[in-house]
């Protein structure tokens, strides 16, 4: 296997995990969201919200 | 840092107002009942940063409707440091029936008048200045639209919020004035604003006796007594009246009409007389979403193709000829959103093209080409493809919301809604399940009756989604391909969507003949002035969509392609099988597993050795609806002999491909289409779905779905193949006919309310 082989595979792994390992995490941490949008913001530039609050 | 909430009649632009003041890009319409909850964001744009807190619309402060209650509890308990009333200038009176009963609240209020350019235009005037006088209040002439306005507004906020104002009422010369203050003044020492308290308690208003029960039974000593010439003991009535009269007589000064423009019939009123007719107002509608759905899909724009057909043969030459061509012809002259489908065709394959090549030239091994290039770029470019479509299908959609047509296809559906056990208020909320099933089940709080809410709820995901767009564009495209039905995509796909409607439209009636009987409620709407959409608003609202797109491509879907690719490559001893081999795959097995479940629906055992993509992709699905073609596209040229990676860059041509390898028939197509666009809407569709379905519904719910789905799916490809079993659907409906009208009457609804 050469380094163009290997450096896909990373690049495969990396985006499945950090795709489900950010769903997990987001799971653990629960809904947040600063006005009760249930986590829709609709890009809200000035939430004041450093860390939102969990809604559930 | 003081916090400034919004409140005002629905539709008078508190969101513009919002968004304007804090930079925000909430969805606004032009429509009543947008927002139906409160949101929060930073203004920093005047001396000091203002918390500014947008409520929703309301037309009193009486709990009459679930937003009412929201904006009303918000002010109450939560207590900002002053409220900016957003008034309505081209309604004004109705709109400061509202500014009577924020009055009456220990706050400090500024009165923001809004749409003062449309008032202006009509040729009419307010006398802010007079206005500011009679209210006591600080007025100010805005336009949230435009931004006039805006910086005095801010200034003028901050200011009147360090100064504490005590509640006053507008019903002094009433005959309840002397039970107002009685009970006021045995208020005021246990809670603020004790002028509202008291006068919601002398209404009857149910919160409020339930909070203070021993004032209330002191509002009702001082009832027993009393009696009104014209409105007897009906204190509401007797409230509301007086409201009004007050307004008339002492605001309504302020307001100079031009010349006989009350009597005269506005632009709205006239393009009214047309677009809700009582007759033609529904084919109009038909009409224009017909229009819509011929700009994005059609491959004949204006069937120019098939009424000239010597242009139809020269487009089909010329397009032979130049691949550029081609994206402006093909049967004849393309539609826009073909056009702008095929030109990022053109660049995705170029793109996979070079990047195979690419990795050739560098001796990159097969399997790693196969991953990057039918795994990664197959399944992603399937789906980012039908990009262009979703942006303008979506921007007409959102011209129409802005305009104040949507809000007059409720009203002309109504009449259709009410017989199927619905109000029109529900139309909303559906229309915004085109788009995204997540804001439109949020939006759903907008009615009143549990069981329409949660009816409506249920059947939000069968208006597809724009994730399920390409489902029913490269199925569309590829059935036409594969079964030569020529140019008519723009048709099947525009069935497609009125066929999702007409299976929601049965499901309502079932449920609200059985299991989600209730009331229907009145439905009021107050029809918006139509309004040219601005640009600001429009492009806010296609970037929202483009970036929700975008970002799922590039998360969700780009991991389960490399997932799908992945497990269709290697075996269950983790040895990778070529494309040849692929029946050997882990994804094989399992796909062989779930295919049989389908054989009702078409795209199941009766398919060859390569059926089972179809039951893989509709299982993706659960996950994202986008997958599905993603799924199929990186799938075609694995199953699919002598189909390269570059043709399966486009969802289209993947689909056409599996169409021929599989054998699936037209009915299994359309089945396999409305399987997906009835079942199990996606994670985030579902989670929406959880939070706003009361709890012991949600598990029926998902049932609900499948079982939907599976039925509708069965009975397409049942009738669509063999035609026969028409007999036995028409018995099966007349059976379960029969037992609604028992059930229903052996079990009379106790209360039947209609409007």
């Amino acid at each position: 296997m050469g380094a163009i082989e290997i450096v896909i595979i990373c690049i495969a792994v990396a985006i499945v995990g950090g795709v489900i390992g950010l769903a997990l995490w987001r799971k653990a941490k629960g809904k947040s969201s600063f006005c009760d949008c249930s986590g829709n913001c609709a890009s809200c530039k000035s939430c004041p919200s450093k860390s939102p609050r969990k809604t559930k | 840092m003081i916090t400034v909430a919004l409140a005002g009649n629905p539709n008078c632009g508190k969101t513009t107002l919002f968004n304007a003041l804090t930079g925000a890009t909430a969805h606004v319409g032009n429509w009543p009942g947008v927002t139906v909850d409160k949101r929060e964001g930073v203004c920093k744009k005047g001396e000091q940063p203002i918390n500014v807190v947008d409520l929703p619309g309301i037309y009193s402060l009486s709990p009459y409707t679930p937003e009412e209650v929201v904006a009303r509890n918000y002010i109450l308990d939560s207590k900002p440091d002053c409220v900016i009333n957003i008034v309505d200038s081209t309604n004004l009176e109705r709109n400061l029936y509202l500014t009577t009963q924020l009055m009456e609240m220990d706050v400090p209020v500024v009165v923001a008048l809004n749409m003062t350019d449309e008032l202006e235009k009509r040729g009419d005037k307010i006398d802010s200045k007079l206005l500011e006088e009679r209210l006591g209040m600080p007025v100010v002439r805005i336009s949230a639209f435009t931004g006039y306005g805006i910086k005095d507004l801010i200034n003028r906020t901050i200011s009147t919020a360090k100064h504490p104002r005590k509640g006053i009422s507008v019903l002094a010369s009433t005959s309840i004035s002397d039970a107002i203050s009685e009970v006021a003044e045995r208020m005021k020492d246990e809670i603020s604003s004790p002028v509202f308290h008291a006068i919601k308690l002398l209404e009857g208003d149910s919160v409020e006796r339930s909070v203070h029960k021993k004032s209330a039974s002191y509002a009702d000593k001082l009832l027993l007594t009393f009696n009104d010439k014209i409105f007897g003991k009906d204190i509401e009535a007797l409230v509301a009246n007086a409201r009004y009269d007050y307004v008339t007589a002492n605001y309504s000064p302020a307001l100079t009409r031009k010349d006989g423009s009350g009597a005269k019939l506005t632009k709205s009123d006239k393009i009214d007389r047309v677009l809700t007719h009582k007759v033609f107002g529904l084919p109009i509608f038909a009409l224009i979403l017909f229009a819509i759905f011929h700009l994005t899909f059609a491959e004949d724009f204006l069937f120019l193709g098939a009424i000239i057909p010597s242009f139809g043969e020269w487009c089909g030459a010329v397009t032979a000829e130049s691949p550029a061509l081609g994206i402006l012809f093909s049967s004849g002259l393309n539609s826009p959103g073909v056009m702008l489908f095929n030109a990022l065709d053109l660049l995705t394959s170029t793109i996979s093209g070079g990047v195979a090549g690419g990795l050739e030239s560098v001796g990159a091994a097969e399997w790693a080409v196969g991953l990057v290039n039918d795994g990664i770029l197959g399944g992603l470019f399937a789906v980012l493809s039908f990009l262009p479509q979703i942006v303008l299908l979506f921007f007409f959609f959102s011209m129409l919301e802005d305009s104040g047509y949507m809000a007059r296809v409720a009203f002309i559906l109504d009449r259709i809604f009410r017989r199927l056990g619905l109000s029109g208020r529900a139309f909303m909320p559906m229309i915004m399940g085109f788009g995204c099933s997540i804001p439109a089940m949020v939006n759903t709080r907008t009615l009143a009756d549990e069981k329409e809410r949660t009816a409506t709820i249920r059947v939000i995901p069968f208006f597809s989604c724009g994730a399920k767009l390409p489902i029913l564009t490269a199925i569309a495209g590829g059935m036409i391909g594969a079964f030569g039905l020529g140019q008519i995509s723009d048709l099947i796909v525009t069935l497609m969507y009125i066929l999702g409607m007409f299976f929601a439209f049965v499901a309502i009636v079932i449920m609200r003949s059985t299991t989600m009987r209730g009331d229907i409620t009145p439905f009021i709407m107050e029809l918006p002035d139509y309004r040219a959409p601005g640009a600001k608003t429009t492009a806010f609202h296609l970037w929202d969509k483009v970036k929700h797109f975008i970002k799922k491509a590039f998360t969700i879907i780009l991991a389960s392609t490399i997932i799908v690719w992945f497990l269709s490559h290697f075996t269950w001893n983790w040895q990778f099988v070529s494309d040849e081999k692929m029946g050997l795959s882990i994804l094989s097995s399992l796909g062989m597993l779930v295919q049989p479940i389908f054989t009702p629906l078409g795209f199941g055992a009766q398919l060859g050795s390569a059926g089972w993509v179809f039951a893989v992709g509709a299982v993706t699905g659960l996950i994202a609806k986008e997958n599905v073609i993603a799924t199929l596209g990186t799938l075609a040229s694995a199953v699919v002999s002598g189909f390269t990676a570059n043709e399966a860059l486009e969802g289209v041509d993947a689909v056409e491909a599996l169409i021929g390898a599989t054998g699936i028939t037209g009915a299994g197509c359309i089945a396999f289409i409305m399987f997906n666009m009835l079942t199990i809407p996606c994670f985030a569709a579902v989670a929406a779905a959880k939070a706003e379905i009361p709890k012991g519904k949600f598990k029926w719910t998902l049932l609900f779905w499948i079982a939907s789905s599976y039925i509708a799916g069965t009975a397409i490809y049942t009738v669509g193949e063999f035609i026969w079993p028409v007999a036995i659907w028409l018995a099966v409906i007349a059976v379960a006919t029969a037992v609604i009208i028992w059930f229903n009457k052996k079990n009379p609804k106790k209360v039947l309310r209609t409007a």
